[in-house]
């Protein structure tokens, strides 16, 4: 399913990432973890293949999806046009079960700037899992919101990842997000910034 | 009526009476004509088929000019904005040509390419394409890495990254940049034609100039003046609206 053995990543001659390995199988959910600036959006970006100046191998799905902490949605289409611009082959039927499924049935014709700052979390959430990839990348969605956004956005993606069966790699500062999500940590040292172990939670 | 559709009404009609008032104080139609006298003046012409024909060359070559440097300067400013490397090394060409002036384009153009149309619509072209680079660079400088990494990590075809995220995100920039490029390509296309064109308003202000004839240049010069306010009132100003009523909405 998603196996990356990254032997170094490197900004301007300056090593980053070092030895990490993922094998990482269909269904399996693992959450890396770490202090801010030690490279886990990096990995990230290398896993989604959107870097691609590293020493090593990757071999991933063809269909990825991808959330960011914003939303990133395009502001000048509605709700609904949000979700079939990225997956133009998905039916009318699953477009709105998806919006259905995260509450924002009602809100399809809406322009993300009509909707509340949990909408448009949701938005994202449902585009992501909209066609269940068979691998799904998060990068710290549910930072900075408040806790009862946070539960139901972690709830939410809990049940997509249960019906979707995809492999999800979350980036991620929080325990609480890895254990919500039944995710194994991994968790990215400081000294060398390298992996150091997989610890199961 | 909108009380300031009413204002700039009575403000446009307050020129005209001042135009008038010096006009009648001044006495001499070879120094300033009446603004009714301008108006018979372009009636005339129109009825010679002569206004119509001008206005027709200058039109065409302000749209050829304007077209190609939306599309040249659009492109450089895009992949500008997006590559810091190709800025780089394409920064001090734009500075060089951004202060190059028009007239010195024009010189050139006319010298090196020869008194045809194609040095006209070149030189026209080169002066507005430094200014449109630069705009819309700005314009993809600002743009989200993240949409353009979703497009990526989504395997969004080209065109549909095109329409949906790079021109949307590009469109107030694009917008600045075409009300900047015609309000001056259309008066550099009128030095083109004074230059070094046959025919076209620029010629016939030639000409008038020539003829010491001040009722023929304002005749000319305010038919041009009225076909752009035309342009902008009825095309660049609805499309401006039809094409950002998302923010409309989005506020709503």
């Amino acid at each position: 399913m998603l196996k990356l053995d990254l032997l170094c990543k490197s900004f301007a001659g300056h090593s980053v990432l070092e030895d990490i390995h993922l094998d990482l199988r269909q269904g399996d959910r693992v959450a890396v973890m770490g202090p801010s600036g030690i490279g886990k959006t990096t990995l990230l970006r290398i896993i989604a293949g959107l870097d691609t100046r590293f020493r090593g191998v990757r071999k991933t799905p063809d269909e990825i999806a991808l959330m960011f902490q914003n939303p990133t949605l395009l502001n000048w289409r509605t709700a609904e046009e949000n979700l079939r611009i990225f997956h133009p082959d998905a039916g009318e039927r699953e477009v709105r079960q998806a919006l259905k499924q995260v509450g924002l049935e009602e809100k399809a014709s809406h322009y993300p700037q009509q909707l509340s700052v949990g909408q448009q979390r949701r938005l994202a959430l449902a585009r992501c899992f909209l066609t269940a990839a068979p691998l799904v990348l998060l990068d710290e969605p549910f930072t900075s919101l408040d806790p009862s956004l946070r539960s139901e956005m972690l709830s939410l993606t809990r049940e997509f990842l249960d019906q979707s069966n995809s492999t999800m790699v979350l980036v991620t500062h929080s325990h609480d997000e890895a254990i919500a999500l039944g995710a194994r940590c991994f968790q990215l040292f400081s000294e060398k910034k390298k992996s150091a172990e997989l610890v199961a939670i | 009526m909108r009380r300031d559709t009413g204002i700039r009404i009575f403000s446009l009609g307050l020129f005209l009476l001042f135009w008038g008032s010096l006009s009648a104080f001044l006495s001499d139609p070879q120094i300033l004509p009446s603004p009714s006298q301008v108006l018979m003046e372009m009636s005339a012409l129109w009825q010679k088929g002569k206004l119509q024909e001008n206005l027709i060359a200058t039109g065409w070559r302000v749209f050829a000019a304007f077209g190609l440097a939306m599309i040249i300067g659009g492109a450089f400013g895009y992949v500008m904005g997006k590559s810091d490397e190709l800025d780089a090394w394409l920064d001090p060409w734009l500075i060089i040509f951004l202060n190059l002036p028009a007239l010195v384009l024009i010189v050139l153009c006319y010298l090196w390419v020869g008194l045809n149309e194609f040095a006209a619509v070149l030189a026209v072209t080169l002066s507005k394409v430094p200014m449109t680079t630069t705009i819309i660079r700005e314009g993809a400088r600002n743009a989200s890495w993240e949409l353009r990494d979703l497009a990526t990590v989504y395997r969004l075809p080209a065109l549909t990254r095109l329409r949906h995220i790079i021109l949307p995100e590009l469109f107030p920039h694009i917008v600045s940049a075409a009300r900047t490029g015609f309000s001056v390509i259309w008066k550099i296309v009128l030095v083109v034609e004074f230059l070094g064109r046959p025919n076209g308003i620029g010629r016939q202000i030639h000409t008038q100039f020539s003829l010491f004839d001040v009722t023929g240049v304002l005749a000319y010069a305010l038919s041009f003046v009225v076909c752009i306010l035309f342009i902008e009132f009825a095309i660049m100003q609805p499309s401006e609206k039809r094409m950002g009523r998302w923010r409309a909405n989005a506020k709503a």
